[in-house]
């Protein structure tokens, strides 16, 4: 089996990983580097629709998989980033508004918790791990859609002048990582991560 | 339940190419070269095919060191849209505006 296909099939649940199998067996009759190419490049679109179609069909059966895991490391990444950012953005500024040090220490932390959650490298923390983890994304979904709600509500007031998006938009996104990590998560045992 | 819709052109070639001989049991590399179709449009017309059951699926033994090939045909179902649509296509729109 081809590298490309080995590490697609890893993210896509049966019954439709057996198409990849499938596609791959076939670039064996293909004659030509250059055919042979094109036609293993096709095993991405064929993953999209594969993903979609359980998507449709058994939602379920996508949850708490290896295709969830690695959108939820991607995104972790991606908060832990923003954090960063918003705290390069702060130790730059001449004055040190209080209320942006939040903005910047919750994603970073939240980022990187569930960053090593993901990887499995707090299994040795136990069950405590997997609590604070699923407890953490809960608060991070809760304060990130009230943060966005109240975003909302102050950008709408006709008073404000100058509105603010970036704390909405910081806020949107702690709140999507909570929601994906406990989809990813949630409907797991309490097993270990990657065991 | 997955909703019938006109098949799009693409999945008419695949559905003629498979009707040709409904019996028969065909390769994705034979019909992608038949149809003149790229794998990563085929294969994912061949999945909605079977997730509508039009379409059976097997797994063949490799011959000549090679690996276990997939192969296809259509079910009767598959082959009764495949059918439909032949049909849809030759007749002219006039026609089936007056209809």
């Amino acid at each position: 089996m081809s590298r490309l296909h080995r590490a697609i099939a890893r993210l896509i649940p049966e019954p439709h990983r057996e198409w990849l199998l499938a596609h791959d067996s076939e670039g064996a009759s293909i004659e030509g580097r250059a055919a042979r190419l094109r036609w293993m490049l096709g095993a991405l679109p064929i993953a999209g629709r594969a993903i979609a179609s359980q998507a449709v069909h058994d939602p379920r059966s996508l949850l708490g998989g290896a295709l969830m895991r690695t959108v939820v490391v991607t995104m972790s990444l991606l908060v832990a980033a923003v954090g960063t950012i918003v705290l390069g953005a702060y130790a730059l500024m001449t004055e040190h508004p209080a209320t942006m040090l939040p903005f910047a220490l919750v994603p970073i932390v939240q980022g990187a918790f569930t960053l090593l959650f993901a990887l499995g490298k707090l299994n040795k923390l136990g069950g405590i791990a997997r609590l604070l983890e699923l407890s953490g994304s809960t608060l991070a979904l809760s304060v990130g859609a009230v943060g966005f709600a109240y975003g909302v509500v102050v950008n709408l007031t006709p008073m404000n002048v100058d509105p603010e998006y970036a704390p909405m938009a910081v806020s949107l996104l702690v709140a999507m990582h909570g929601l994906i990590a406990l989809l990813a998560f949630a409907p797991t045992s309490a097993e270990p991560v990657g065991a | 339940m997955p909703r019938d819709r006109k098949p799009s052109p693409q999945t008419r070639k695949v559905l003629a190419a498979l009707a040709a001989d409904p019996a028969a049991w065909r390769h994705g590399y034979d019909l992608a070269r038949e149809t003149g179709l790229a794998s990563g449009s085929l294969y994912p017309i061949l999945i909605r095919l079977a997730d509508r059951r039009h379409l059976e699926s097997r797994w063949e033994d490799g011959v000549d060191g090679r690996p276990p090939r997939h192969s296809y045909r259509l079910t009767s179902t598959g082959l009764a849209v495949a059918t439909a649509a032949e049909a849809r296509r030759l007749v002219p729109r006039t026609a089936e505006g007056r209809a």
